[in-house]
C-alpha cells in the first residue's frame, strides 16, 4: 500500500472519529419520546413485546421493504449463478473445497437436524412475547441449510426446483398481500384490523421465516464454484 | 368526500402496484413475458397519473401507513415534487420497459437477463418509495432497495466489465447509505424520532446536528456523484443495456438528490448556512466543467452521455446553491424542478438512441458513427432533440429550467453561477455536436445492422417530450410547488 | 459515563477504524470486511446514543435488526460479485486499483 494513501486514509479516520465523538458527547436528552406512545399503544398492536410490535405494526412498512431488499439480493444471485448462460456441469453442486469430509460433521448435522429446526420453531413462537421472531427463526433454519450443505449433502437444484421458488416467494408474497388486504377494507395499507392483528401477524412471521431461511441459504448456495487461480 | 380517499389510496399503490408485478414477473422468469408486463406498465402509469391529478386539485397528499399517526407509525406523503417524480418514474420506467421489450433476444441470450423483470419493477417501486417518503429510516430501505436493484440489473447486463463496474457502484452504494444511516442515527438520537416534519419543527444548530447534517450530505452526495465523487458513474451507466443506463441517468442519482433537497429544506433549514450552499455549488460548477470536459475527450459513446450526466448533475447543485443561499429561491425551485424533469427525460432519450446507434453501427466508438445518418435518421434526430435540451437551447425544457436558474442568479447578484451555467451549455454543445458531426460524415460503405423500429419511436417520444415540457411548463410548474417548503407555496 | 454512551463511543471508534481501512485497502474483500465492521459500528451508534440517559427504546433496536438484514442482503451480494469477479478475471481488486 503507498504511503500516501496510507496517510489520507488516516487523517479522514481521525477527522472522522473527531467528528463523530463531539456529536456522540455533545448529544442532550431529545424533546421527543416514542417510547412513551409505544406503550400507550402495545395493548393494540397483538402482540406484546415492543420489538415485534414495532416491526410488525407501527413500522410494519419499513419490514416490508426490507424482505424486498433480500429477495432483490437473491434475485440478482440467482441471476449470475450461470453468466455464460450454458449450463455447466453441475450448477447447483456443492462446491467443492467447501465440503467437510469427516464423519463427526455428517453424523452431527443429521442429530442437530431436529434440534435446530424445533429452535426455529420456538424463536418464531416466543417472539410474541420476548426476544425472537421472523428473522432469528429464519437465521437459525439458514444455518441448518448451510451445515447440510457444507457435510457434503446435497438440497437440491435451486430455484429451478418447483418448491424451493415457492418457499423463495411466499413470504414476501404473503406479506404483500396481506398489506394490500386492508386496502379493499377501506382501511391504509398495512392497517391490521385490531380483532385479528395477533394472528395475522404470527401468520406472515410463519410464512417469513420459511422464506427468509431459504434466502438466506440460496445467498450462500449461489456462490460461484471455485475455478483453477489461472490469470 | 370520496375524492381525498381515493387520492390518499393512489400514494400506497403506486408502491405496492410495482411490488406486487416483480412477484409476478418472479413466478416463471422468461427472456419476454410480453401480455405480464403491459397490464403492469399501464396499471402503474395509470396510478401516477392518477396521483399527479388528485396533488393538482386537492395539495399534498398524505397516507398514514398501519394507521398509526407520526411520529410512532409511518406516513406517506405526495407533494407537488413527489408525484411529479413519480408519474415520471412510470413514464421513463414504460419507455424503457417498451425498449426492452422489443429488443430482439435470440436462443442464447445470457441466462442472467431472464431475471430484468423481477429488478426492474423492484427498481420502479423503490423509486416511487423515495419519491414519496417522509420518515427517514424509511427513506434509507427505500434507497437501499433502489440501490441493489440498479447494482443488480448492471451486473446482469452481462461481461467482466459489468461486474467491476457493478462491484465498484454497490461499495460506492453502500459507503453512501452508510454515512446517511449514521446521520440518521445521529438525528434520532439528538430529537427522538425519524418523521421529517416533527424534527423539522424543533432541529435546533447544536453540534450533533451539524455532524448529522454534514454526514447525510456527503453520503448523498456520493449516490448522487456529485463530482468529486462521481467515478463510480461513467462505468456503471455505459457498461449496462441501454434502457437499464436511461433508467439510472434519468431517475436514481435524482432519487438521492431529492433526498437531499427535502432534508436540507426541512431539518436544515435554519441550520443550513449559506457557505455550505455555496461549497455544494462551487462542486456542482467544478461537475459541470469536469463533466462536460471529459465528455469532449471520450471516444465511446455511452462513456461520453454518461460524462454527460455527471455534468448535468452539476446544474442541480448550483440550483441547490440558489434556492438555500440565493435571494431568490422561487426562481431557482421552478429552475431546479424543470431542470430535474427536463433532464430525466433528455437523458433518457439520449441513452435510448444511443443504445439503438451503437447496435446500427455495431461498435461502441463515436469515430464509427459516420454514415449512420442516412440509416437510422430517427435515432440521430431523438439523440439531437435530446442534446437541444441539455444544451439549453429554445424551447426546450432544458431552457426553461436554465433560463430560470439564471435569473435567479442574477436577481440575487450571484454572478459565478450565471457563468457556470453558460459555460456548461457551450461543452455540452460542444460533445453534442462531435456526435452529430460524425454521424453526418460521409460512410465508408460499412454493413449497418437494422434495429427495432420501436426503438426510435420511443426515444423519439421521450425527446420530444423533454422539449414540449419546456413550452407547456407553467402547468408543471405550479403542480411541482405544491408543498414545497418555500414561502408563499402553497400546500 | 453510562453504559450506552460507552457503547456509542466504541462504534465511533469502530466508524473510524474501519473507515480508515475501508479507504486504505485495494483487496475488495477487506473493503467489504470493513464496510461490515462500520455497519457494526453505526448500529451501536444508533443503539447506544438513543437510549443513554433515558429509558430502554425499542425503537432503536428494531430499526438495528432491519439494519442488520439490509447488511447482510448488501453483503452477500457483494460477496457473490466478488466472486464472480475473481472467478471471470483472477484479480481481487477493480482494475484501477491493480497498478496502486
Amino acid at each position: 500500500m503507498n504511503r500516501r494513501r496510507v496517510f489520507t486514509s488516516v487523517a479522514l479516520s481521525v477527522g472522522l472519529a473527531v467528528m463523530l465523538g463531539g456529536a456522540v458527547l455533545t448529544r442532550t436528552v431529545p424533546p421527543f419520546d416514542l417510547a412513551v406512545d409505544l406503550a400507550k399503544g402495545i395493548p393494540q398492536s397483538g402482540v406484546t413485546h415492543p420489538i415485534t410490535a414495532v416491526l410488525l405494526q407501527f413500522r410494519s412498512y419499513d419490514t416490508l421493504l426490507e424482505i424486498a431488499v433480500l429477495l432483490v439480493a437473491v434475485v440478482v444471485a440467482l441471476a449470475l449463478r450461470d453468466p455464460q448462460g450454458a449450463h455447466s456441469a453441475a450448477p447447483e453442486s456443492v462446491m467443492v473445497d467447501s465440503v467437510i469430509t469427516t464423519p463427526v460433521l455428517a453424523s452431527l448435522t443429521l442429530m442437530l437436524l431436529p434440534l435446530m429446526i424445533m429452535t426455529a420453531v420456538y424463536l418464531l413462537w416466543a417472539g410474541a412475547f420476548q426476544p425472537g421472531g421472523a428473522f432469528q427463526a429464519g437465521a437459525v433454519l439458514a444455518a441448518l441449510g448451510i451445515l447440510w450443505r457444507v457435510s457434503g449433502r446435497r438440497i437440491g437444484p435451486f430455484a429451478t426446483n418447483r418448491w424451493q421458488h415457492v418457499a423463495l416467494l411466499s413470504g414476501f408474497a404473503a406479506f404483500l398481500a396481506a398489506a394490500t388486504s386492508t386496502l379493499l377494507f377501506g382501511r391504509p395499507l398495512l392497517a391490521w384490523p385490531f380483532s385479528y392483528a395477533g394472528l395475522i401477524i404470527v401468520a406472515i412471521e410463519t410464512v417469513l421465516t420459511v422464506s427468509i431461511g431459504i434466502s438466506l441459504l440460496g445467498l450462500f448456495a449461489s456462490a460461484p464454484e471455485p475455478v483453477d487461480k489461472r490469470a | 368526500m370520496t375524492e381525498p380517499l381515493v387520492g390518499a389510496t393512489l400514494l400506497p399503490l403506486a408502491i405496492v402496484v410495482p411490488l406486487l408485478w416483480a412477484v409476478l414477473t418472479l413466478v416463471r422468469p422468461r427472456r419476454r413475458p410480453t401480455w405480464l408486463v403491459l397490464p403492469g406498465l399501464v396499471s402503474w402509469l395509470a396510478i401516477c397519473a392518477g396521483l399527479w391529478w388528485q396533488t393538482s386539485r386537492h395539495g399534498v397528499l398524505t397516507h398514514v401507513l398501519g394507521a398509526w399517526p407520526e411520529p410512532l407509525g409511518i406516513a406517506l406523503r405526495a407533494d407537488g415534487l413527489g408525484s411529479t417524480m413519480a408519474l415520471l418514474t412510470s413514464v421513463i420506467g414504460s419507455a424503457c420497459a417498451l425498449y426492452r421489450l422489443w429488443t430482439p433476444m435470440d436462443a442464447d441470450t445470457l441466462g442472467a437477463q431472464h431475471w430484468f423483470w423481477p429488478l426492474f419493477f423492484m427498481f420502479g417501486a423503490a423509486l416511487n418509495a423515495v419519491w414519496l417518503a417522509a420518515d427517514l429510516f424509511n427513506m434509507y430501505v427505500g434507497l437501499e432497495l433502489l440501490g441493489l436493484s440498479a447494482v443488480g440489473l448492471v451486473a446482469i447486463s452481462g461481461g467482466a466489465n459489468a461486474l467491476a463496474a457493478a462491484l465498484r457502484y454497490l461499495l460506492a452504494a453502500l459507503l453512501g447509505s452508510l454515512a446517511y444511516l449514521l446521520g440518521v442515527a445521529l438525528l434520532y438520537a439528538a430529537y427522538g424520532s425519524l418523521a421529517l416534519s416533527s424534527i423539522a419543527a424543533v432541529a435546533t444548530p447544536n453540534t450533533i446536528t451539524y455532524v448529522a447534517l454534514a454526514l447525510i450530505t456527503a453520503g448523498l452526495c456520493l449516490k448522487t456523484a456529485l463530482f468529486p465523487l462521481h467515478a463510480w458513474l461513467p462505468p456503471a451507466h455505459a457498461v449496462s443495456l441501454s434502457p437499464v443506463s436511461a433508467l439510472m441517468s434519468a431517475l436514481v442519482v435524482k432519487a438521492s438528490f431529492v433526498m437531499l433537497l427535502r432534508i436540507m429544506m426541512d431539518v436544515g433549514v435554519s441550520i443550513v448556512t449559506p457557505s455550505l450552499a455555496q461549497g455544494l455549488g462551487a462542486l456542482g460548477a467544478g461537475a459541470i466543467a469536469w463533466g462536460g470536459w471529459q465528455a469532449l475527450r471520450h471516444a465511446d459513446l455511452k462513456m461520453l452521455v454518461a460524462h454527460s450526466t455527471v455534468a448535468q448533475i452539476g446544474y442541480l447543485f448550483v440550483g441547490m446553491a440558489l434556492l438555500l443561499g440565493g435571494s431568490a429561491p422561487e426562481l431557482a425551485w421552478d429552475g431546479l424542478m424543470l431542470q430535474l424533469v427536463a433532464h430525466a427525460l433528455a437523458k433518457s432519450a439520449m441513452f435510448l438512441a444511443a443504445g439503438t446507434l451503437i447496435a446500427a453501427v455495431g461498435s461502441y466508438r463515436v469515430a464509427d458513427l459516420a454514415g449512420v445518418s442516412r440509416h437510422t435518421p430517427m435515432a440521430l434526430f431523438a439523440f439531437g432533440l435530446a442534446g437541444v435540451s441539455l444544451m439549453g437551447l429554445p424551447p426546450s425544457g432544458g431552457f426553461s429550467a436554465k433560463w430560470l436558474l439564471l435569473q435567479s442568479a442574477l436577481a440575487s447578484g450571484q454572478w459565478h453561477w450565471a457563468v457556470a451555467l453558460i459555460g456548461g451549455g457551450a461543452l455540452t454543445a460542444g460533445y453534442i455536436f462531435r456526435v452529430l458531426g460524425a454521424s453526418f460524415k460521409q460512410g465508408t460503405g460499412d454493413t449497418f445492422e437494422s434495429t427495432p423500429f420501436g426503438w426510435d419511436v420511443v426515444a423519439l417520444l421521450l425527446a420530444l417530450s423533454s422539449i414540449v415540457v419546456g413550452v407547456v411548463a407553467t402547468g408543471p410548474l405550479a403542480v411541482l410547488r405544491i408543498g414545497a417548503p418555500l414561502a408563499g407555496a402553497t400546500s | 459515563m453510562s453504559t450506552e454512551l460507552w457503547y456509542a463511543l466504541v462504534g465511533v471508534v469502530l466508524v473510524a477504524v474501519s473507515f480508515g481501512a475501508f479507504m486504505a485497502h485495494t483487496h475488495l474483500f477487506r473493503r467489504l470486511l470493513a464496510f461490515n465492521i462500520m455497519g457494526t459500528g453505526c448500529f451501536l451508534i444508533l443503539v447506544g446514543l438513543a437510549q443513554h440517559e433515558r429509558a430502554p427504546d425499542p425503537i432503536p433496536q428494531a430499526l438495528v435488526l432491519t439494519g442488520i438484514v439490509v447488511a447482510v442482503a448488501s453483503t452477500a451480494l457483494a460477496l457473490i460479485l466478488l466472486r464472480r469477479w475473481f472467478a471471470a478475471t483472477g484479480r481481487t481488486t477493480l482494475p484501477e486499483e491493480d497498478d496502486a
